[in-house]
This record gives C-alpha cells, sequence and structure tokens, in this order.
C-alpha cells in the first residue's frame, strides 16, 4: 500500500516539476541583486540625459527615512 | 536483546559491586558502549560517524550553555551582547566560533552518517525504528539550528526567520494566524526572539533524549555492517571495546583536526557575511540564503514555479520541501530488496552515486540567486530527488539481480576458509581480553 500511494505522489511532484521547467522563461529577468551592485555609472536613472525629471514624492520619502534612521544610526 | 556470547558485567572491586547493586550504571555502560556489546568484526570507518555526531552535540551542547550566560535574547541588545561575547568574554571568541562551526560539524557527520544507512541499507528489517528515530533527530536539528540562526539578529538571521516563518503563510485558509501565532506578531521581532532563543535552548536536550532511543533501539538487532549479512556466529563479531571504541578513537581525533582548523583558521568559511550586519527591517538582502546545511531543501522549495492545479507554486514549494525531508520516514517500506549493502546491489550502486551528486548539485543550487540556469538545475534536480526515493527505488528493489552474498560475515572477511576454520572449531575471533 506504501509503494503505490508513494509512486502516485512522486509523480505528483514530477508532473508539477516539469509544468515549471516549461513554464519558466530560461532567460532571467534583470533582478534586484545586480541592479544594486552595479556601478553607478552603468545604472540608469530617470535623472540622467538632457531631459530629466525627479521622482519628488520618492525622494521626500528617502529624505524622511534618511533622517529617522540613517543620520541618527550613523549619529 | 544481546548475542549469547557477549561478555558479562562483572565487577571486581566492592565499590563497582555496591554500585551495581544500588544504581547498574556502570552495567549499562559496559552492554552498551563496552566489551559486553559485541559487533560485527568488519565495521569500516563510515560507522565512526554516529559517534562523531554525539560528540558534535556534546560540543553544541557545553558551548551552548556558556553562550547563554553572556548572551541576551532582546532585539535591542542580541547583536550587541554577540559582539561583546566574541569581544569582551574571555575566550568567548573561542566558545562562539566552536558554537558556530560545531552546527556545521554535526550537520557534517549527520549527513555522512545517513548517506551510510542509504549505502548499506541500515534503514531495511529489523532496524526500521532505529531509521526513524534517526530522522525525528534530523527534524530536530533543522529546528534548532534554524532557531539558533536567528538568535545573532544580524540581517540573514532576521530575513532568514521571515521568509522561513513565511512558508506558513502558504497553508490555505489558516496560513496566516499560524505565522503570527509562530511569531508572536506580524514580523520577527522581540517575542520571536526569545522563544526561538527559549526552543533553541531546550531542543538540544530533546535531540539527547531521542538519540538514546535510537541507540537503545539499535541494541536490539544489534549494528548493521557493510555487507548487511546478519551475525550468525561468535566469530562475526568483536567486542565493541576496545576494538570499536580505538577506532571510534581515532575518527575523533580527525574530527577534531578538522573542526580546529574551522575555528581557527576559518571561522567565517561556512557562514554569511551579511549576519554581522544588524537586523535591519527596513533593508532587505538582495539575496537572502540560509545555511549551507538547508540549500539543497531551498532549491527544491525554490523550483515550484507555476500553480499547478488548484494548488500555487508556493504552496508546492512548501509542501515539497517538508516532503523531501518526510519521504525518508518511509524508505524501510519503499525499498523491499532482500538484500541490504550495495556491495551487492549494482544497479541500487549506480541510483545511489547519481543520488548523492544530485543532492550536491541541488546544494549548489540553493546557495546561487533564483535566476537561470540555477531555477532549471534545481528543476531538474528535485525531478530526480523525488523519482530516486518515490519511483526508482520501488522498482528496483523488485528487478534487480544482486550479487552472490558470502555465507557469514566471517567469510566475507576472511575468505572461504575461515567457516572451514570455524567448523573444524579453531574460532576467527582475535584474542580479546
Amino acid at each position: 500500500m506504501v509503494r503505490p500511494v508513494a509512486m502516485l505522489a512522486g509523480v505528483g511532484f514530477i508532473v508539477a516539476l516539469l509544468f515549471a521547467i516549461f513554464t519558466t522563461p530560461l532567460k532571467s529577468e534583470p533582478n534586484v541583486m545586480y541592479s544594486f551592485v552595479k556601478h553607478p555609472r552603468e545604472v540608469h536613472l530617470a535623472s540622467d540625459g538632457l531631459t530629466p525629471h525627479w521622482d519628488a514624492a520618492q525622494l521626500q520619502r528617502g529624505l524622511k527615512v534618511y533622517k529617522k534612521f540613517v543620520q541618527r544610526a550613523t549619529a | 536483546m544481546s548475542f549469547p556470547w557477549a561478555q558479562q558485567y562483572n565487577p571486581q572491586h566492592p565499590l563497582m559491586q555496591w554500585l551495581d547493586e544500588r544504581l547498574p550504571m556502570p552495567r549499562l555502560v559496559f552492554n552498551a558502549i563496552g566489551a559486553g556489546y559485541p559487533v560485527p568484526r568488519n565495521l569500516n570507518y563510515f560507522w565512526n560517524f554516529g559517534v562523531l555526531a554525539g560528540a558534535a552535540l556534546a560540543v553544541q551542547i557545553i558551548t551552548g550553555i556558556v553562550l547563554a550566560m553572556h548572551y541576551a535574547a532582546n532585539i535591542g541588545v542580541a547583536f550587541n551582547s554577540v559582539e561583546h561575547i566574541m569581544r569582551d568574554v574571555n575566550y568567548g571568541w573561542l566558545i562562539r566560533y566552536a558554537h558556530m562551526n560545531g552546527a556545521s560539524m554535526f550537520f557534517i557527520v549527520v549527513y555522512m552518517h545517513i548517506f551510510r544507512g542509504l549505502y548499506y541499507g541500515s534503514y531495511k528489517a529489523p532496524r526500521e525504528m532505529v531509521w526513524l528515530l534517526g530522522v525525528v533527530i534530523l527534524l530536530l536539528m533543522m529546528a534548532t539550528a534554524f532557531m539558533g540562526y536567528v538568535l545573532p539578529w544580524g540581517q540573514m538571521s532576521f530575513w532568514g526567520a521571515q521568509v522561513i516563518t513565511g512558508f506558513f503563510s502558504a497553508i490555505p485558509l489558516v496560513g496566516e494566524t499560524l505565522q503570527q501565532w509562530v511569531l508572536g506578531g506580524f514580523v520577527p521581532d522581540n517575542a520571536a526572539l526569545n522563544r526561538f532563543f527559549s526552543l533553541h535552548y531546550l531542543l538540544p536536550f530533546v535531540i539527547a533524549g531521542v538519540i538514546i532511543l535510537h541507540i537503545w533501539a539499535l541494541h536490539i538487532p544489534g549494528s548493521n555492517n557493510p555487507t548487511g549479512i546478519a551475525v550468525k556466529t561468535e566469530s562475526d563479531t568483536v567486542p565493541f571495546h576496545p576494538y570499536y571504541t580505538a577506532k571510534d578513537g581515532f575518527g575523533l581525533g580527525i574530527f577534531l583536526l578538522v573542526f580546529a582548523g574551522l575555528i581557527f583558521f576559518s571561522p567565517n568559511l561556512l557562514g554569511h557575511a551579511d549576519n554581522y550586519i544588524p537586523a535591519n527591517p527596513l533593508s532587505t538582502p538582495a539575496h537572502i540564503v540560509p545555511e549551507w546545511y538547508f540549500w539543497p531543501f531551498y532549491a527544491i522549495l525554490r523550483a515550484f514555479t507555476f500553480n499547478f492545479l488548484w494548488i500555487d507554486a508556493k504552496l508546492w514549494g512548501v509542501i515539497a520541501m517538508f516532503a523531501s525531508i518526510a519521504l525518508l520516514f518511509f524508505l524501510p517500506w519503499l525499498d523491499k530488496s532482500p538484500v541490504r549493502s550495495s556491495t551487492y546491489r549494482p544497479l541500487y550502486r549506480i541510483f545511489f552515486w547519481v543520488l548523492v551528486a544530485d543532492i550536491i548539485l541541488l546544494g549548489i543550487c540553493g546557495k546561487m540567486p533564483a535566476e537561470q540556469p540555477w531555477v532549471l538545475l534545481s528543476q531538474l534536480g528535485s525531478i530526480y530527488y523525488f523519482a530516486h526515493f518515490l519511483v526508482i527505488l520501488p522498482i528496483v528493489s523488485r528487478i534487480e539481480r544482486p550479487l552472490p552474498i558470502p555465507n557469514s560475515i566471517t567469510e566475507a572477511v576472511l575468505g572461504k576458509a575461515s567457516d572451514r576454520n570455524v567448523a573444524m572449531g579453531t574460532s576467527a575471533v582475535p584474542a580479546t581480553a
């Protein structure tokens, strides 16, 4: 009894994994890890170029976090 | 059960006689790991790893008790208390590095112990209970190691706890409630740190208790051996002491050399640099990765990237990760081959070595970021892992034609002439005390 149930479970895992293999793109999207470790010169920011723009709200949030945590921690 | 030819404990000293009549502890030791325990004469060095695992647990308990004298389980001071141990406590660096690397050494010897059991069929009848208790010990070790890694309250401690406890949230309906109950909050915080510390202190003693049961269950049928053949006569065995106490002593020496090498020359080799950064809930590390001994299971967790049937990918991953360990409970009933040792199972032996390579591959995939080609490799590795235990093993045990097996352990060791000597009354047993 154990072996047929185990085989059925094994086939279930294998089928699920085969579906996963055929639905996962072989080329990875560039992920956060590599974006963060890029040299600043290689990072393309919205503020670059001839017509840069700034996300004012995002900058405000960044400043708030800096003042609240980073500045206090490094003081 | 003990073999009828086992030596009997016969204390000569009056003090030992007095003790034996009141609390026969020396008798227990004599029969468990002394001259009163007959053991197959052909055990190789792979049989050292059980004793080494016991030694590693002892190191962990002793160093852990000392660390607990100086550690403070509060998120405000936990990280600094570990630094205090490293810098201010006398030999604190040594105790902490011994504890840190001791966990890795414990897992190394336990994994070797498990692979030895898989290769030589030590999980088969009549030793199923020994195997089942061993799997319980492995699960307890994993829980203990996970909670111990949270205690320094570094970045990997915090985010590792966040990821692992996040598994509970994959359970339908009750998942989130369960996760909050385990953590004592919405995220790992002081409540989680306190309960993890409490359980991390408790579980090693539970492990010690289960080890006693493991050894007790082992002593009922006696130790397996590289041939897998049952002990038949006295000539198949030697007393545990001095033969295997000496052999284990040698193994222990090698173990301590490797352990000392890690502690004194490369104490952070198996750790993660991010855990020297204090936990910061506002900064997620780019790559969250558990300790090396969890990498194969972490790879299995991440291999499921597709919502299949009515179960989403995350829940598939969690189920598969737990199943990858839980299936070991059913191993004695999945492999029905009458032959234990792979020495006489040519087909199974090939699949065993493929499994070893597969687990190493899964380990590498678990360490790497979740991107191609590692995702594909972890998916292929997971397929083989489940196929090996749940499909291949039951089929192989049915269709395989094993090689001829020697009539006895003595014959396997000394050749056919040995059995003739035994029949003629010339014992092949080495002279013993």
